[in-house]
């Protein structure tokens, strides 16, 4: 006899069916969870000095340097180089993140409300930068500045592109941390309607009041999401800068400017790159307990753009 | 003139597309003057040798394996991300983010420490599958960086889908698992897609993080961004120019391809 | 006043073409037409959204079309309102005077003014997401009239809004511009809402006018069969004109007139009479029988079958059913005849 009705049936076995898709989908996104987790965690006993590791270093290293490597964590608080470095890796990203908010959000602007011919061309041009790899971009600015159309330029303005803090870092780290930024602050300003500048230039503003007054405190959330997007990224940037700068550390004084001196930057890398060079050297603890300071930090600009719910887009 | 620039406000449409074209200007002949340097008949000498294509085709396919993985987990996990409230969600969700936006030097580091451990020992020991410096590596750190990605970008694409179409095909009696690959997958189709060449294009594009993992044998782990940087330390400049080209087309390919299929691919 | 004279414009896929239109100090003219018709264009141009191909706007005999829109001295009402979600009530209407740098004391002053007049007072404070559509739309008015602009142009301002306060507000907007004394430009797609408000009405079908005149003049003397349809004259058809006669769908209908040839002839449902005794053979006056009646808020509509199919509006009650026989008089006075396109 067939006299349940189905519906009863279908109610009841939709619910079940609610758990298993949910933990089903949950499963993938607790893996992905786990597997970043464990793999920032698990490696906190990194910092800590093996036996192993004091052996070989009685082998490759001399006096007070090998005191300092067997310490916790390499010592690295001991280390003016760290201090110097973490001066940098806090000082670059922000006048690069400036001089990108600067350029950045006024070229979205122009490219988000204005008719620029080839749009499609421009859009393709930026979101493939941010699916070169750094090595590429490296590469292209060392040949655009030390073998190409900027040669000359720089020969007669008679400082150093490449290899340089103040305008290589900065323009190493600008690159990519720029084309992530813009992609955000378009996505922005696309998410205002452009009727309310309409409206206000009709009721007297000028463009630039009706785009302070109405257009940039309404995208402003998304555009702070991209400053924070540029920002960690302009942070993260190690590919381009080992590139285009290399390390700092062994370069004689003479190379640096009174400056760079004076803010405490010289002979300091960033600290992507000091990880690098720490670990390869073989100062394994140093290296990675510089690596937890770039996850706390990087980690704490993910959960502020999560906070913000920005958006952004590949074009 | 000047006068009527600063009292007819044009000045800011001025500056603005000004500032546009400078930029623009400066990432064309960023990525002109490659071609510049080299010139036509270089490129085409380099472009001619085996060594190129052999690394490109390993390029290719590591990419391709690894986007395969990632997409099998991001799919579902940008799904749960998209639709599911937890509590916490936020501190989840920058857990999950937490390999794209770490310098992914770092995370070659992380990856080298931690192939020693747990799961990975074991899969050593029992399959006799070294994970390190072989392709393997190479596919662990594509792996790592993309999956993270991968589930970013479809929680964005599935974001796009409003929740109505699920309740309805719910209350018309289909199952969970009959609405999500028949009402959502499709919608989400051209969002995934392009989403999928975006992943792509990203691991084809890893390098960082296989500096410290991995390292480098000619023709076993050479894929092309790590190439660059092998030719580069051993100063063969046409070799390292005449890769960028190649890495700089496979992008400039991939984001017209993604243009092409009309999706957008959100990255937040 | 504003004059538009033989205005071209093309926007890839759609066209404006030779719109030429004067609107007279302190009149309240009304776009009307179906959607995609160019209303919203039209006003558009004026705004300054866009750069004509050929043309001329001109607003007091100043030709406005190389000012930019903040130059222009109009007053803009889209149709979304386009509230300044960011700033409050009160902000938003002193927008407008503190883009023209007026004094502390004067934006105050005219604030005021306006919110008393426009009795939005209990809402200074909001911001615009939590007010309903009818204070949205007080607040978006306020703050284009605030600038006491000679131009206003309101974009389909009704059609947000629910039925009984569309009634409301449209008087509003009448008794507003009575008062200020500004040209008002109002765009609709309803006739209804154009009739409550317009001195003068202009219909626009694909990107061209099709007839200026005033509401009366229009419903009396449609332009063309589209005009006819448009203000809902209903019980249209296609017929042959002698000069005395018109001869179509099986009936003659006398009336003097002065076309000849193929002509639409229509006549307005509240126009039709049905008669209960029997006028057959009458001047204009048919036999037929009622085929539906559907009752209306004010009026009864009867659906009847005089060899054609026609339409009636009565008020009151009249004692037919379906399917009765009655007699239909077409009065020659309310006949509309225009030629065919």
């Amino acid at each position: 006899m067939s006299g349940n009705p189905p519906t009863m049936a279908g109610t009841r076995s939709a619910t079940g069916d609610r758990t298993i898709f949910k933990s089903f989908f949950y499963s993938f996104t607790g893996f992905m969870f786990l597997f970043s987790a464990y793999l920032f965690l698990s490696n906190l006993d990194q910092l800590v000095v093996t036996e192993a590791a004091i052996k070989t270093r009685e082998i490759t290293s001399w006096g007070e340097d090998r005191e300092v490597m067997n310490m916790f964590a390499g010592g690295f608080w001991r280390d003016a180089y760290f201090w110097k470095s973490l001066n940098l890796t806090l000082m670059v990203p922000v006048i690069t993140t400036l001089i990108a908010s600067l350029v950045g959000i006024p070229t979205a602007y122009a490219l988000s409300r204005y008719r620029i011919p080839g749009k499609a061309a421009i859009e393709v041009l930026f979101s493939s930068v941010m699916v070169i790899p750094a090595s590429s971009v490296g590469l292209c600015l060392i040949v655009m500045f030390n073998y190409g159309p900027f040669w000359n330029l720089q020969q007669q303005l008679g400082f150093r592109f490449a290899h340089s803090i103040f305008p290589g870092m900065i323009l190493a780290s600008f690159v990519l941390s720029f084309a992530l930024g813009l992609s955000a602050w378009k996505a922005a300003f696309d998410g205002v309607n452009p009727r309310f500048e309409h409206v206000a230039r009709s009721l007297g503003s000028s463009r630039w009041r009706a785009f302070r007054t109405v257009t940039l405190p309404i995208s402003k959330s998304g555009l702070v999401a991209g400053v924070i997007l540029a920002w960690t990224r302009a942070m993260a940037e190690f590919g381009a800068v080992l590139f285009f700068c290399g390390t700092f550390r062994e370069l004689p004084p003479a190379r640096f400017s009174d400056l760079e001196k004076v803010l405490h930057i010289d002979q300091a890398d960033f600290l992507s790159v000091a990880i690098w060079a720490q670990i390869e050297y073989g100062n394994v603890e140093y290296g990675f307990a510089l690596a937890f300071i770039l996850v706390i930090i990087g980690g704490l600009s993910v959960y502020a753009m999560h906070r913000i719910g920005a958006k952004g887009y590949i074009w | 003139m000047q006068n009527a620039l600063w009292q007819r406000g044009t000045w800011w449409p001025a500056l603005a597309i000004f500032l546009a074209l400078a930029t623009i200007t400066f990432y064309l002949i960023l990525i002109a003057s490659n071609w510049i340097y080299l010139g036509l008949g270089d490129t085409f000498y380099f472009f001619t040798q085996p060594r190129m294509w052999q690394r490109f085709w390993l390029t290719v396919w590591t990419s391709t394996v690894s986007t395969c993985f990632s997409l099998i987990i991001g799919i579902p996990a940008g799904y749960a991300l998209s639709r599911f409230s937890f509590s916490c969600r936020n501190v989840f969700a920058s857990v999950i983010d937490l390999p794209i936006v770490v310098s992914p030097a770092v995370i070659g580091a992380f990856l080298f420490g931690i192939t020693t451990r747990f799961p990975f020992d074991l899969i050593s020991e029992h399959y006799n599958i070294y994970i390190g410096r072989n392709v393997y590596g190479v596919l662990l750190v594509q792996f790592t960086v993309t999956c993270a990605f991968c589930a970013r970008l479809m929680k964005a694409a599935f974001d796009s889908i409003p929740p109505k179409f699920e309740s309805v095909s719910r209350s018309l009696g289909a199952s969970n698992f009959r609405t999500f690959f028949k009402v959502v997958l499709p919608m989400a189709k051209n969002g995934i897609m392009a989403s999928m060449i975006v992943v792509w294009a990203r691991a084809a594009a890893e390098w960082e993080g296989l500096m410290l993992f991995v390292g480098a044998s000619e023709g076993k782990t050479d894929i092309m961004p790590f190439a660059i940087y092998l030719d580069w330390n051993g100063g063969m400049m046409g070799w390292v120019v005449s890769m960028t080209i190649v890495c700089i087309l496979m992008a400039v390919t991939a984001m017209t391809a993604m243009r092409l299929i009309g999706g957008k691919s959100h990255v937040w | 006043m504003i004059e538009i004279q033989a205005l071209n414009g093309n926007l890839g896929g759609f066209r404006l073409q030779d719109i030429d239109l004067t609107v007279n100090d302190g009149e309240y003219m009304v776009l009307l037409g179906p959607t995609g018709a160019g209303k919203t264009v039209l006003i558009e141009y004026i705004v300054g959204m866009y750069k004509q191909d050929r043309g001329a706007i001109l607003i007091d005999g100043q030709d406005v079309t190389p000012l930019y829109t903040e130059e222009r001295n109009i007053a803009y009402v889209p149709q979304d309102y386009a509230l300044f979600p960011n700033l409050n009530v009160e902000k938003n209407i002193a927008y407008g005077l503190e883009a023209r740098r007026l004094p502390k004391e004067e934006i105050s002053r005219i604030t005021e003014e306006t919110i008393a007049n426009l009795g939005i007072g209990y809402i200074r404070h909001r911001m615009p997401l939590n007010l309903s559509g009818g204070e949205k739309q007080r607040v978006a008015l306020g703050r284009a009239l605030a600038t006491g602009p000679k131009v206003v142009l309101l974009d389909e301002p009704l059609s947000a809004l629910d039925e009984n306060l569309r009634a409301i507000m449209s008087h509003e907007l009448r008794a507003l511009q009575r008062k200020t004394h500004a040209t008002f430009i109002h765009v609709c797609h309803n006739f209804e809402e154009a009739a409550a408000v317009a001195d003068r009405i202009a219909i626009m079908n694909e990107g061209r006018l099709v007839q200026i005149d005033t509401l009366e003049a229009v419903k009396a003397n449609p332009q063309n069969e589209f005009v006819a349809r448009f203000l809902k004259t209903q019980n249209v058809f296609e017929a042959v004109s002698d000069g005395k006669t018109i001869k179509g769908n099986g009936i003659v209908l006398n009336k003097k007139n002065p076309l000849t040839g193929t002509v639409i002839a229509g006549i307005r449902p509240e126009h039709v009479r049905l008669q209960s005794e029997n006028r057959i053979g009458e001047t204009n006056t048919f036999a037929g029988h009622i085929v539906d009646i559907v009752p209306k808020p004010h009026f009864i509509e009867y659906r009847l079958d005089v060899g054609m199919e026609l339409t009636a509006f009565l008020i009151g009650d009249v004692p037919y059913g379906p399917g009765d026989a009655v007699c239909v008089e077409l009065p020659a006075e309310h006949l509309i005849l225009t030629g065919k396109n």
